[in-house]
């Protein structure tokens, strides 16, 4: 009965995101030629959404999130490299191995860095993602900094044609249930209990405490789940799409600075923001690509800082703090 | 009224380097009971709070609420078993509006996990009426007065349907008619759902002797005087210590 209220309400305000995943889901169909576009665009709005659930949330900062979405890249490809004689199996493993990678690794960096505040907090992920790599590279493990490479056992396995097929339309189709999935996630956070006790964290740390939220665990529990949706992202992405994980490309800090920047854009802790600053930030990336490579990097600092002065809590939170309407705020949310 | 115990503390004393700001201090307060704690700043009114509630965990000493031991108990469970507070500074969550601040404290208060949300939004109603709030529901916390905000602390207090609720000069920088209203509040939910109310109180001395059976005073960390607040407010030992004269103990 709480249970599906809350599923009510979580449907209610995730109408407009999900709505955008729908319609980028028939475009991608209707304009084949622009596919590489649009899953160019899902995988920053996925991005952004899973690093809000956690970031946008409780206002920390995890400058090793991209850790966790390699994580889910190497779950994926050492259970297709070493079970691809099962076939469609094999990928079913890989999902399942990606998240259970990442959420384990997030369980152990915040049983240990959710204990520092601030600044402490940030410092001590970015030593996360450096030192995970390092130690792959280092030690020669999983395929030391060559990485991981499945095209040749997905062709082997499923033959050319079905392998190219998983390595664009399905891989495709995995990012569009697995945007679904954070949206629902999200609205979910958003309509119950889990979503207030956060929000009162962001807030106010001490505050929440005295009133009764038992602020580790919430903590505890949207750092896991956010690292868990990257790792499904990871997966999909980057070793079903790309075919290889190599330890240069899947723990480039870049991706979280990228993240960072679209959840301070669309709006921290609101569920269309992260779309907003993901279908923003996306296709300025894909064009500026197109025109000029390299040139994007450019662009980042000026609109985080242009954010961070004219739009404090985003582009939603400006939103929202203007609108008054019950109804237009739940549509909003 | 022989009511029950609920919350007791046994000697106890907290140390911040050199500084003893609690001082092996006993005391009891009783179900339903509404105490004032007076004393000057820095008599170590706040860090007794702060004991209470679990921010803090006493050096020595030990601390039992309802019969259980709690001085190692985490704050959010304390809270849980019925220990409300505001805070000094008011502490409401800024960007959360009037109305979910106080629906937070009736989800995770003592009858957590019982309420949907939809239920504590409505309890969160309730209690803003109660303490004057009403027609600022949907105003984000931020945007209230000082004033509003300790108010709002108090419905969200309230709203954790608390037995003990600790109260850290709410009523200080307030109207006359502000502080009449708090007072009738406190008597309120006193006798409609008997909390007991202890409350913090530096200056205003009328407000205490409206609505407190019984005033300890605090100084230097000690609790030095005790009894029912009209014969405490003319012991010429309150008066010393608010002038800052050397006082014996």
């Amino acid at each position: 009965m709480v249970f599906t209220n809350a599923v009510r309400r979580a449907l209610r305000k995730a109408r407009l995101t999900l709505a955008a995943y729908i319609i980028l889901g028939v475009l991608y169909l209707a304009f084949p030629h622009y596919s590489q576009l649009i899953a160019t665009l899902m995988f920053y709005m996925i991005l952004a959404q899973a690093f809000n659930i956690f970031m946008g949330m409780t206002g920390y900062i995890d400058f090793g999130y991209v850790a966790f979405v390699a994580m889910g890249a190497y779950g994926m490809a050492l259970a297709v490299e070493s079970l691809y004689e099962l076939g469609w199996a094999s990928i079913i493993v890989g999902f399942l191995l990606a998240v259970a990678l990442s959420v384990a690794l997030a369980s152990m960096v915040g049983a240990i860095a959710l204990r520092l505040r601030g600044a402490y907090f940030a410092i001590a992920t970015i030593g996360v993602n450096e030192g995970v790599r390092y130690l792959i590279e280092g030690a020669n493990l999983v395929g030391g900094s060559e990485g991981v490479i499945i095209v040749r056992e997905l062709r082997a396995t499923f033959g050319r044609e079905t392998a190219n097929f998983i390595m664009t339309g399905l891989a495709d189709l995995a990012l569009l249930l697995i945007g679904i999935t954070a949206v629902m996630i999200t609205a979910l956070i958003l309509s119950t209990r889990v979503g207030y006790a956060l929000q009162a964290i962001r807030e106010d740390e001490d505050a929440a405490r005295a009133l009764g939220i038992n602020v580790t665990r919430y903590k505890v529990m949207a750092f896991t789940i956010s690292a868990g949706i990257g790792g499904l992202l990871g997966a999909a992405n980057w070793a079903l799409k790309g075919g290889y994980v190599e330890p240069a490309h899947v723990f480039n800090i870049h991706y979280t600075v990228e993240a960072i920047v679209m959840v301070m854009l669309g709006g921290p802790g609101t569920l269309l923001g992260p779309i907003i600053g993901g279908l923003f930030y996306g296709s300025m990336n894909y064009f500026l690509g197109v025109i000029k490579p390299g040139l994007q990097l450019l662009f980042l600092a000026p609109i985080l800082l242009a954010v961070v002065v004219a739009l404090p809590k985003g582009l939603m939170g400006y939103v929202r703090e203007r609108v008054k309407d019950p109804r237009l705020r739940e549509l909003l949310t | 009224m022989g009511m029950a115990e609920l919350l007791r503390l046994e000697r106890v004393s907290k140390r911040f380097g050199g500084i003893v700001a609690v001082d092996r201090v006993s005391l009891v307060v009783e179900e339903g009971e509404s105490l004032g704690i007076i004393g000057p700043n820095g008599s170590g009114k706040t860090t007794l709070f702060n004991l209470i509630n679990g921010v803090y965990t006493p050096d020595e000493g030990e601390i039992f609420f309802k019969g259980q031991d709690i001085t190692r108990t985490p704050p959010y469970k304390r809270a849980r078993m019925g220990i409300a507070r505001s805070f000094q500074i008011p502490r409401p969550w800024g960007s959360l509006t009037a109305q979910e601040n106080v629906a937070i404290g009736a989800l995770f208060g003592a009858r957590g996990g019982q309420l949907d949300v939809d239920e504590a939004l409505e309890r969160a109603r309730d209690a803003l009426r109660l303490v004057g709030l009403g027609g600022k529901e949907d105003a984000p916390a931020h945007s209230l007065t000082v004033v509003e905000k300790k108010l709002l602390e108090m419905a969200r207090a309230l709203a954790m349907e608390p037995s003990l609720l600790l109260l850290d000069e709410v009523m200080a920088g307030m109207s006359p008619r502000d502080v009449d209203r708090v007072v009738e509040t406190i008597k309120r939910v006193k006798r409609e759902k008997g909390i007991a109310v202890v409350a913090l109180v530096e200056h205003l001395m009328r407000a205490v002797t409206a609505f407190a059976e019984r005033v300890v005073v605090m100084h230097q960390g000690r609790l030095i005087l005790e009894g029912p607040p009209e014969k405490v407010m003319k012991d010429p030992l309150l008066v010393e210590v608010y002038l800052g004269e050397p006082v014996e103990v």
